[in-house]
């Protein structure tokens, strides 16, 4: 089979031109209808990506967000975006610097032991494994203004001052973005949380701060670090900071503990002691025994102090106070006031008698003798030991001994021998 | 003539974007730049923004980030001006404050080296200078109750400032931020300081065990004062009340007065009966009524006064 032409279109002389003419309008025609459609199928696509590139513009912010838009690199007044969508010329006109402005924690443990010296002797004691140090210590300490030390893990949150535009943009210029921007902001952070642990325990007393009063520190340090972020205009403000833990190296933790441990023995000691005042004061005087004695002592401080027109008030109210008392204030006064009724009424009594019998002279005697008697008779009832002893019927004068005690087994021993006669 | 626009259009386009790419560059915010024609750095420093250049290898730009960085001293033992040694780590803020004489000393280098490069240069100055100034003041200016003994803010200032005069003109790096991080004692010196901390703390234990056991001795004292002084008044207010009973008893002793021997007779009948009220031993005899009738029956006459049975001491009323 014979192979046919590739070109339809034969060359040599034979071919006229007025017979291709037709072809080659037609391959024109064709070749511009392909152009044609090629064309419109890079506008669509110049413009589609035209489009695209525009629509790259498109970003949101979200709630913890800022966005700085950089106009060719260069930030330009007002330029901070809050919450929601925007647009902005797509690089390399505008770019936009998302920076977070949500609080940040950091914890802070420079100032720990790496491992306990406990840890240690447990994993001597036990063979057990070495415990893994604690993230960040670096076995430091914290000197205090009288020379001695303390060890201390902190907290501090932080962030970007809230609706304030200026401190994005400070943030942005001393901090910035990125990976190299997280560690720097890190280490600003904890070096100025550093700088002022150090600086503020160092004007303290330690038991100044430890155990209690943390909060002093507390406070004074994150003044510090918020005057330090302050000067250098990095946009950061403090929001909380956090002793998590506060203590002496372990070198010294028994010694302080001793001295706590005093301490609360003392106060409670002197609650006690307290209480059995109380007590004292309660059996003295009942509830308001207390009272009186709180009244007692402001009366001594202001006799001390010369203040006598104090000392008539304090005695004023103590009077009043007096007249609620119980306990044995309440019994001495009990006495008194009953002895009273009692001399009152004996009197009344014996007056009565006496005008009465005044006016009957005749009933005197026989009154005084009933009198006389029943007085014996009661006091006879009343007697312990009775001995009857008729002298006048003993002619012998013999003497009359008698063994009186109020021991019965001491009598009883006494009397035995006589007995036994 | 639409064929056209569109292909002027896509050209220039493409045309910009290329004379852009070799023509021109940015400088953000946070970065500084200097321009070097040849290989020579131009004193006019491009600011923040978009700015013309001519293409490589006429021209060429080298940025460098201008923010803070944040380096983290070595700890370092020096003596104070009191010869006490201390030992103390800084931590250092720092940025590139002139990009020509930095560009001179880190340009050449990689970007991911060259701020640690940096640093490596400077970090010497800043040792030398905390060196020197700690040598210029005493442990107190540093640790002390007295807070106004205290000299941070001058010393960390001058350790800057030292530290920045050289820097700076050397390798165009300014320090920004400059703090103690870290100030301790030498371990020799902190196993005396634990030593004296235990010493201390343990007379600080006696301290407060003898003051505790003194206020509870004096809390206890004065309980005991202040029950005696209220049973004191007590007793004062008592004496004042049996006053009042002896004196309004007294309003009535008008009658004893018509027959005093009486009064008397009639007081003792019932101070014998108060006196002798309990726990009495007694002997009698058959002289005291009513033991008498032991020895004798009625002597009296029948509708008259009886006078045998009186006593002898009983004083007779008279009319």
């Amino acid at each position: 089979m014979a192979e046919e032409p590739k070109n339809p279109v034969p060359d040599g002389p034979a071919n006229e031109p007025g017979d291709v003419q037709p072809a080659f309008d037609e391959a024109s025609a064709s070749l511009a209808d392909a152009l044609r459609t090629s064309f419109s199928v890079l506008t669509f696509i110049i413009v589609l990506l035209l489009v695209v590139f525009l629509l790259q513009g498109l970003f949101t912010v979200q709630s913890d967000q800022k966005a700085i838009i950089l106009r060719f690199g260069a930030y330009e007044e007002g330029r901070v975006k809050d919450q929601g969508i925007h647009y902005a010329f797509p690089y390399p006109i505008d770019r936009v610097v998302p920076i977070w402005v949500r609080p940040r924690k950091l914890e802070v443990n420079t100032f720990w032991r790496m491992i306990s010296e406990e840890a240690k002797d447990q994993k001597m004691e036990k063979g057990r494994e070495m415990p893994k140090p604690v993230e960040g210590a670096e076995n430091a300490v914290m000197l205090t203004g009288d020379l001695n030390m303390l060890q201390a893990q902190w907290d501090v949150t932080y962030r970007i001052r809230p609706q304030d535009k200026k401190a994005v943009v400070d943030y942005y210029r001393i901090i910035g973005e990125g990976k190299a921007g997280e560690i720097n902001e890190e280490r600003l952070v904890r070096g100025a949380l550093q700088s002022a642990a150090i600086r503020e325990t160092a004007s303290m007393k330690v038991f100044d701060i430890y155990p209690r009063n943390k909060e002093v520190l507390v406070e004074a340090v994150k003044k510090s670090l918020e005057e330090t972020l302050d000067r250098l205009q990095c946009g950061l403000e403090v929001e909380r900071i956090t002793l998590r833990e506060l203590r002496p190296p372990d070198q010294v933790r028994q010694a302080f503990d001793n001295v706590l441990a005093t301490s609360q023995a003392m106060a409670e000691l002197r609650v006690t002691a307290n209480r059995e005042r109380e007590k004292v004061l309660i059996e003295t005087a009942g509830e308001v025994g207390i009272q009186l004695g709180s009244s007692l002592e402001k009366w001594w401080a202001a006799k001390d102090a010369g203040n006598t027109e104090e000392m008539q008030k304090i005695e004023d109210e103590m009077s009043k106070t007096f007249l609620l008392a119980g306990g044995q204030v309440q019994t001495i006064l009990g006495e008194a006031k009953t002895y009273k009724s009692q001399v009152v009424e004996s009197a009344k009594g014996d007056a009565s008698i006496m005008d009465s019998l005044l006016k009957n002279p005749a009933q005197i005697q026989v009154f005084l003798d009933h009198a006389r008697v029943d007085a014996l008779q009661e006091v006879l009832n009343a007697c312990y030991e009775k001995y009857y002893y008729n002298a006048a019927t003993d002619k012998a004068h013999r003497l009359l001994e008698l063994w009186l005690n109020r021991r019965p087994e001491l009598i009883r021993a006494a009397t035995k021998p006589i007995e036994s006669r | 003539m639409r064929k056209h626009v569109l292909t002027v259009i896509v050209g220039v386009v493409v045309g910009v974007s290329l004379l852009l790419y070799m023509f021109a560059f940015q400088v953000r915010e946070s970065e500084v730049a200097v321009l070097l024609r040849f290989g020579k750095a131009s004193s006019d420093l491009p600011q923040p923004g978009y700015h013309f250049k001519l293409p490589w290898p006429i021209e060429e730009v080298r940025k460098f980030d201008s923010r803070i960085n944040v380096s983290e001293g070595r700890f370092e033992e020096t003596p104070t001006r009191d010869k006490r040694n201390i030992t103390l780590s800084l931590c250092v803020g720092w940025r590139v404050s002139d990009p020509l004489a930095f560009n001179q000393n880190f340009g050449r280098l990689a970007e991911e080296d060259r701020m640690q490069q940096a640093w490596n240069r400077v970090e010497g100055y800043v040792r030398d200078s905390a060196l020197a100034v700690m040598g210029q003041h005493d442990l107190n200016e540093l640790v002390s109750v007295d807070r106004d003994k205290l000299k941070y803010d001058a010393i960390e200032d001058s350790i800057l400032q030292a530290s920045n005069d050289r820097a700076k003109k050397t390798y165009g790096i300014s320090f920004v931020l400059l703090k103690l991080r870290r100030l301790e004692l030498p371990e020799s010196a902190t196993q005396n300081v634990y030593k004296r901390m235990i010493a201390e703390r343990n007379l600080e234990a006696t301290k407060i065990q003898q003051e505790g056991l003194a206020n509870a001795t004096v809390i206890r004292a004065n309980a005991t004062t202040e029950k005696e002084k209220l049973l004191a008044r007590a007793r004062s207010e008592a004496e004042a009340l049996k006053g009042q009973g002896d004196a309004e008893a007294a309003q009535h002793f008008g009658v004893f007065a018509k027959n005093p021997a009486l009064a008397i007779y009639l007081r003792k009948i019932r101070a014998l009966q108060e006196t002798l009220k309990t726990k009495t031993t007694i002997i009698v005899d058959p002289t005291i009524p009513p033991f008498d009738l032991f020895s004798q029956g009625f002597t009296g006459t029948i509708n008259k006064p009886s006078v045998t049975e009186a006593p002898a001491v009983s004083p007779r009323p008279t009319n």
